[in-house]
């Protein structure tokens, strides 16, 4: 069973134009400029498909024309395509605005015909497009009708042949998109309708009309097979917005973005994956362009959040010119994990790489950090700087927790001259003498002591060798 | 002159009416020091909301108050005042991996840090070092501690005991001989106290976990008696004297 998606407005939406404006797009055939494509609310006003563009600017001289951009369309159609793929595994486009999906195999999954027509329109919508759908045993039969608009009611929907034949037995000649010389000639004979046509001696229209429109009513009735290369997803994800104004605002550049990544999500929808990179371009008119990397955690296809790290991220970025056009790449997917939950309640605290994220987007990744140990005994190089754990695990203790030697908590980055006059020791020496061998040699006896204000520290007395008087510095506070 | 009949839920409705002892924000997290327990409501800190350490600087015993409550939590560690030490971490029977240290440029982004730490409900245990915090967002940092049940400790120079504060439970820390004295400044359905907190030996008190607290009598008691139930009413009789 095949569900056809006829996509009136694709030329506008590819403009970046949503349905709710009046526009019109305009195309040349031959030397005339014409409509291509006109929103309802244009064609409330009386503009229509194939009118002259000097007639629709006498008309409605405030609605703005745009020329239509090809290229456009079908990288937006490809798109659509990729989105497609989350309800069917065999998508085809056909241009210049008709997708095709066979949904005979989703109809389980999704709960029934209703429940899948309903979601895919439901996602339609948020992605800005119209599409009049067409069901049908046929992937021509689905399209024809699709492009006809003859309403998808689910009752009387269209699953026999004998239902598909009937149904377009008297929609008009020129639903079928043929050529005008061959429509012309169908109609000198008094023919107008598909039935019709179908309804002529086989051999006798093969020769008169050819055998390529034949081949294509045998297949609209499924007496033909009808071969179509399957639409597989581009290997990258690529897309940029034009602004219609230029502006020095980031506040004003999110809901762009906000479109770009709905795109974003549906064309991972469609591969089964997530990303952890996505790369941003704002382009200005003169400057070179200016790069932002937005970095995750773990792999997500959550829009919203995008957004929200996004905006901290462009809340501080100093713009050296207006933006006029911004993109967003991403070349790197990962396959999304799967959610657990844990057996046990106190573990099921959400996760933290969101936190993550947001807090590193404001701050930048330097500013958060764990610790964790090392193997050696001069303390300064006992710890090190770590990524912080996202997730709880159970990690056996090592020996350095065994230890009973007192540690500070605190510990100063850079050991600070003390007095010994200034402290009281409150433990006997503990000796550390090791690192002769790298040249950061370490020759110290560690003492708990306690200053006059009551903070509890971590002192040594450092042995230079000579004659020289040993030392005293603070290297550590017991919080 | 007949006075109006309200029932006692309405009068229990009433915003004036306090109520020492709600029985939802009270906890039974131990603080991990049987002394501290006995003189808290609930005899552990508060499940959830805004903690304020007040102390005259840092080193003086506050995070051996706090280290056996920290263990076994995922917890966020905002603009601490030095580093932390990785090796004393594991010591005190924490796993550093998993202490989310961050260290935020300014008091603007410390007060953003916290409340999106405490925001982001991920986070059991939330303890940030903050001196110059107003009073609204003290207030939004214990509402939004409250709603994703975590626990914030802010750890605050003493002279913010002047300004007030929406937490539950304030305390004040100095250091003392031989352990840590210790104030309640202000307890939601307890009683302002002062007491030495002895200090106990980090490797010692990691091996013998505290003592059941259950068995000791507890200071709070509710101030006001809904129904003479007799759990309630045995619950109001004069507290025993502490030994």
């Amino acid at each position: 069973m095949w569900l056809a998606l006829h996509l009136p407005l694709l030329p506008l939406h590819a403009l970046g134009h949503g349905p709710h404006e009046p526009r019109a797009v305009t195309t040349a055939i031959g030397s005339a400029h014409r409509l291509y494509c006109v929103s309802p609310e244009a064609y409330a006003r009386g503009l229509r498909i194939g009118m002259a563009t000097r007639s629709a600017q006498a008309l409605a001289p405030d609605i703005p024309l745009h020329p239509r951009q090809e290229s456009a369309e079908h990288t937006a159609l490809s798109h659509l395509g990729t989105w497609g793929l989350r309800f069917s595994s065999q998508v085809t486009l056909s241009a210049p605005a008709t997708l095709a999906l066979e949904i005979g195999g989703s109809l389980r999954l999704f709960g029934g015909l209703a429940a899948l027509l309903q979601r895919i329109q439901s996602d339609l919508q948020h992605l800005g497009h119209v599409a009049q759908p067409g069901l049908a045993p046929t992937i021509r039969g689905a399209e024809l009708l699709a492009r006809s608009g003859v309403p998808c009611h689910i009752p009387s929907a269209i699953l026999s042949r004998e239902e598909l034949r009937r149904a377009i037995d008297l929609l008009p000649l020129e639903q079928l998109q043929w050529p005008a010389a061959t429509e012309q000639k169908l109609r000198a004979v008094g023919l107008t309708r598909v039935g019709e046509c179908l309804r002529l001696p086989r051999a006798g229209f093969s020769k008169r009309y050819g055998a390529a429109h034949r081949l294509q009513l045998d297949q609209i009735t499924g007496e033909a097979p009808d071969p179509r290369p399957l639409h597989q997803p581009p290997p990258l994800f690529q897309r940029e917005a034009e602004l219609f104004f230029e502006t020095e605002r980031t506040d004003v550049l999110l809901p762009g973005f906000e479109r770009l990544f709905a795109d974003l999500a549906a064309y991972l929808y469609g591969r089964d994956c997530g990303l952890t990179r996505i790369h941003i371009t704002l382009h200005h008119p003169r400057c070179a362009p200016t790069q932002q990397r937005l970095g995750l955690q773990k792999p997500s296809r959550d829009p919203a959040h995008w957004l929200r790290l996004l905006e901290e991220k462009l809340t501080r970025l100093e713009l050296p010119e207006p933006v006029r056009k911004i993109a967003v790449q991403v070349d790197c997917f990962d396959s999304l994990p799967a959610n657990q939950t844990s057996l046990f309640p106190e573990h099921n605290r959400s996760d933290r790489s969101p936190l993550l994220e947001t807090l590193s987007a404001r701050l930048g990744p330097s500013r958060i950090y764990a610790v964790d140990t090392q193997d050696d005994h001069r303390p300064e190089y006992a710890w090190q700087r770590c990524d912080p754990e996202t997730a709880p695990q159970a990690r056996p203790r090592t020996t350095a927790a065994t230890s009973s030697a007192p540690r500070p908590l605190w510990l100063k980055d850079a050991p600070e001259p003390i007095a010994p006059t200034a402290i009281q020791l409150q433990s006997t020496a503990e000796r550390i003498e090791s690192g002769w061998w790298d040249g950061r040699p370490c020759r110290r006896d560690y003492y708990r002591a306690r200053n006059s204000k009551g903070q509890q520290l971590w002192v040594y007395r450092e042995f230079l060798g000579g004659a020289e008087p040993p030392r005293w510095f603070v290297h550590g506070y017991f919080g | 002159m007949s006075a109006p009949a309200h029932s006692l839920q309405e009068i229990l409705h009433r915003p004036d009416i306090w109520r020492g002892l709600r029985s939802d924000s009270i906890g039974n997290r131990r603080t991990g020091h049987a002394l501290l327990d006995r003189h808290l409501p609930g005899r552990g800190w508060p499940t959830a909301g805004l903690i304020e350490l007040l102390i005259p600087r840092p080193g003086i015993g506050e995070m051996q108050l706090l280290i056996p409550t920290l263990r076994d939590c995922t917890q966020c560690w905002v603009a601490p005042p030095y580093r932390p030490y990785a090796p004393a971490l594991l010591r005190a029977g924490l796993s550093p991996r998993r202490v989310l240290i961050v260290q935020p440029e300014t008091t603007a982004d410390t007060l953003w840090t916290l409340e999106q730490t405490v925001r982001a409900g991920s986070e059991d245990t939330v303890l940030g070092w903050c001196a110059q915090t107003p009073m609204a967002a003290l207030r939004r940092l214990q509402l939004a501690a409250e709603s994703t049940q975590t626990r914030l400790f802010l750890i605050r120079p003493v002279h913010c005991q002047q300004q007030p504060s929406p937490a539950p439970l304030r305390l004040y820390l100095d250091a003392a001989d031989d352990g840590l004295y210790l104030r309640i400044l202000k307890s939601r359905g307890g009683r302002p106290t002062a007491f030495v907190l002895p200090f106990v030996d980090p490797a010692t008190a990691a091996a013998h976990p505290a003592v059941d607290t259950d068995t000791l009598p507890s200071v709070a008691h509710p101030h006001v008696v809904v129904s003479p139930a007799p759990a309630a009413a045995a619950a109001a009789r004069p507290r025993p004297r502490a030994a």
